[in-house]
């Protein structure tokens, strides 16, 4: 086959085209305004579109406004964007209308959509099928079943109604559901049971706990291989012994996937019948991550029948076989590893060496004398040759030292000649350590982490407060130029860091910016001035609040409630309330920054009130506000959503719970773990602590 | 009853009783009702918020924990079946020796003999520190 390099920088462009097009025609509306020229018949079509439900009617494509400007319109789009679906005779519009409807997440729109199920065109009914399911409602239900059934319907549309009935938490779905999963297509038709599956897996809740064992069993068992995979990712999260004899055959499914999540889902299980099974497997094994499933399951399972099988593999024939049982005994971080470790520290290949020196590093054990022996282990590896090698007994030995080593990391790592290892490689092997002694708060590294962090090599939390806790008047003078630049990596670092002319700097940002109200200046300008909290800038920030975009209202008051203005909360509130349900998400982040007392005493008992709202976008996104500054007492809303009826508000909590950076939210979600008393809502926070 | 039959088990008997367990298991897997729905638990068997005037207590431990991958983990569902303890915040190392964790509890709810008492009982090693966090927070 020939190769054709051109492909993946073709598509890649071909996929940036449509966001291109947008960024350009939003700068252009807004450059338009500002300069006070006419407006083009798009722009005057956008215009309208708040005040003339007609204004869609009879527009053309090329007059079209783009979705990110109709968007910014908020929720006082909705009824042109349904006259738009319901009487533009262009489906092309009819879909844009029909995806811009689904952003929006305006319930209002319901009726409107439920009648576009009939619409001509297969296209406009998967969006308006799509949206349907991001807008869960019961009413929903059986026009979209009756629409799955119509034997002309396009498959795509199918496959839409199935996924959109995962949203929608009804006794009907599920009964629907477990019924489209049993009847096995004809040859020449199209198999929609793993969408099916997939879709009943979403409605679990509504399901008695023996019923839906059941069914996963009956599935693992089933001639579709894409349903068996599904299958066993939802035994790994039921973790039912019911299901290990279903799971044991699927270790020599002849899919890799299949294989590997059905030993994954026989360790989570624990069940120790399993045991003599994944035995038998091991010697056979051909995969790395195999290899690592069946030993943390075995050592969940039957710890000594571990070590000994993993006896055999460590001094296998095949050096990939040695490496992967190195590797394997350093994760399951026990001592009772060390002596087999010390055979593969001794080993021919440099590879089972390596892989061995880095699982001696892991293994933990409270006696004094056998971390010792671990120490002594890795000594001769320290001034190894083989630079690989030292740097991961370095980091290894000062694991076992309880960070004790930070002179082998600076003096042999840190201060490595690059001329004798190249380059790249150097450079690479000093960054690594650079980080591990600032993480340590070393002083010796200050130098080289300023210019790293300043031109972007090493910008982690870390590194950046470390920097931030020496920065001298010169680092401050940097950091502020790099910002000034338009380096917005280091927007929180001025803003920390308040260096001598930053909010003069800010301010000419913001005013340079005035014209392009949605660029990066003029968010992170707004960031900085309602950081460094002068008060004396508020007028040209609530200047700039006054303004129909979303993102910059946002922006804009989040910096006036900053800075002393009360009212910017309900500015803020409100904006919340007209944004398109695709939006809230990113909005957590943009009002969350606002961790000051004076903006959070205003805008808390809101966004508390907001939480009770009937639109779960809207409640679930107030909560995640409050989960960064609050997690306490926020972290009750979501886990309460995890427990909803409703399966849309269930993996919308989820969502924001798995995406919370805050380890403080990880503890108490342990906490609910363990004093849970529901099987689902125990398996889905579960599952968000895996993923943590 | 498992939802799905395997075709090939599937025996078409004359007998009349043979077609009616046929039918029955058919009708089971065809749609056939999902079974009782889901119980939703009370209060009582899940986490609920404390107020923040009820009195709490921290301790400062430095702890080593049975070896496992998930040592950390199993340490804190263990102990926050006790309704005594309010949070378990533990310190950034990887691992499950030395780790420092700061513990707050409610004394009102849970002595702190009994709180160390479970603590020994779940840990290997359990020595008093100050507390880990404004330790660790220090750059």
């Amino acid at each position: 086959m020939t190769k054709k390099p051109w492909i993946g920088p073709l598509a890649l462009t071909a996929g940036l085209l449509p966001a291109a097009i947008g960024l350009v025609q939003a700068y252009r509306v807004s450059h338009s305004e500002a300069a006070g020229r006419p407006l083009t018949p798009r722009e005057r079509i956008l215009r309208e579109i708040p005040d003339d439900p007609k204004v869609l009617i009879n527009v053309k494509y090329r007059d079209m406004p783009g979705t990110p400007d109709i968007l910014d319109w908020g929720k006082r789009s909705t009824r042109a964007l349904e006259r738009c679906l319901a009487d533009n005779v262009d489906a092309a519009i009819r879909v844009r209308c029909a995806v811009t409807l689904n952003a929006l997440g305006d319930r209002r729109a319901l009726e409107t959509l439920q009648t576009a199920l009939a619409d001509w065109d297969a296209n406009v009914r998967r969006e308006v099928v799509r949206a349907l399911g991001q807008m869960p409602d019961a009413s929903s239900v059986d026009p979209l079943i009756a629409l799955y059934r119509r034997t002309d319907e396009a498959g795509h549309v199918r496959y839409a109604v199935l996924r959109a009935l995962s949203n929608i938490s009804d006794q009907r779905v599920v009964t629907f559901l477990r019924k489209e999963m049993a009847s096995k297509p004809d040859e020449d038709e199209a198999d929609f049971r793993p969408a099916a599956f997939r879709a009943l897996w979403a409605q679990r809740h509504l399901m008695a706990r023996s019923t839906l064992v059941g069914d996963v069993r009956a599935v693992l068992r089933s001639d579709n291989d894409d349903m068996v995979y599904e299958a066993t990712l939802a035994s790994a999260e039921l973790r039912t012994p019911g299901l290990v004899d279903s799971l044991i055959p699927l270790m020599e499914h002849k899919w890799e996937g299949v294989r590997n999540k059905a030993v994954y889902a026989l360790g989570r299980i624990g069940d120790k019948k399993a045991t003599k099974a994944l035995l038998d497997r091991l010697p056979k094994v051909r995969e790395s991550r195999m290899l690592n499933n069946i030993a943390f399951a075995l050592e969940r399972l039957d710890k000594d029948a571990f070590y000994d099988a993993i006896d055999d593999l460590a001094t296998h024939k095949q050096a990939v076989i040695r490496l992967n049982a190195a590797f394997v005994l350093g994760d399951v971080r026990h001592a009772e590893g060390l002596p087999l470790l010390e055979k593969a520290l001794a080993d021919d290949s440099e590879y089972v060496q390596t892989s061995a020196i880095v699982a001696v590093g892991k293994l933990g054990t409270t006696d004094e004398s056998k971390r010792q022996q671990a120490i002594e282990a890795l000594k001769p590896f320290v001034n190894e040759g083989n630079i690989t090698m030292r740097e991961h007994a370095i980091y290894a030995t000062h694991q076992l030292s309880k960070g004790g080593r930070l002179d082998l990391i600076h003096d042999k790592l840190f201060e490595i000649d690059p001329s004798r290892y190249g380059y790249s490689t150097a450079r690479n092997i000093q960054r690594r350590a650079a980080i591990a002694l600032a993480e340590a708060g070393d002083p010796r590294v200050k130098s080289y982490i300023a210019d790293c962090v300043l031109h972007g090599g090493c910008s982690y939390p870390s590194t950046r407060s470390y920097l931030q806790a020496r920065a001298d008047d010169s680092i401050k003078g940097q950091v502020l130029l790099g910002w000034a630049r338009g380096n917005y990596g280091l927007t929180s670092m001025v803003a920390a860091l308040d260096p001598k002319g930053a909010q003069p700097i800010a301010k000419a940002v913001l005013e340079d910016a005035w014209g392009r109200p949605r660029s990066w200046h003029t968010r992170e300008s707004l960031q900085v001035l309602g950081k460094l909290g002068d008060a004396s800038v508020l007028p040209l920030v609530q200047r700039r609040t006054n303004i129909r975009y979303l993102w910059p209202r946002v922006h804009g008051n989040v910096a006036a409630l900053r800075l002393g203005d009360s009212n910017a909360a309900d500015h803020v509130v409100a904006a919340l309330k007209q944004m398109p349900a695709d939006w809230l998400p990113r909005s957590v982040t943009a009002i969350a920054v606002a961790d000051e007392k004076i903006a959070r005493d205003s805008l808390e008992p809101k966004l508390e009130a907001l939480q009770k709202e009937t639109d779960v976008d809207l409640a679930l996104a107030a909560a995640a506000i409050r989960l960064r500054w609050s997690p306490d007492e926020a972290v009750f809303r979501l886990v309460d959503g995890l427990r909803s009826k409703s399966s849309y508000e269930r993996d919308l909590a989820e969502r924001y719970l798995a995406r919370a950076p805050d380890e403080r939210v990880t503890f108490l979600l342990r906490r609910a773990l363990a004093r849970e008393g529901s099987d689902d809502v125990a398996d889905r926070l579960r599952s968000i602590l895996d993923d943590r | 009853m498992p939802l799905f039959r395997d075709p090939l088990s599937v025996v078409v008997s004359p007998r009349p009783m043979t077609r009616l367990v046929l039918a029955l298991t058919l009708l089971s897997g065809c749609g056939g009702p999902p079974g009782p729905q889901a119980e939703h638990p009370s209060p009582s068997s899940r986490d609920v918020p404390v107020p923040a005037s009820v009195q709490r207590a921290r301790v400062g431990l430095l702890l080593s924990l049975p070896p496992a991958a998930d040592c950390e983990e199993q340490f804190d569902l263990k102990l926050y079946e006790d309704r005594g303890v309010d949070l378990i915040d533990w310190d950034d190392h990887p691992g499950c020796i030395d780790r420092g964790v700061d513990i707050t509890y409610f004394p009102e709810r849970l002595a702190r003999p009994q709180l160390m008492q479970r603590v020994k009982d779940l840990a290997t090693v359990v020595e008093t520190s100050p507390p880990q966090k404004a330790a660790k927070k220090a750059p």
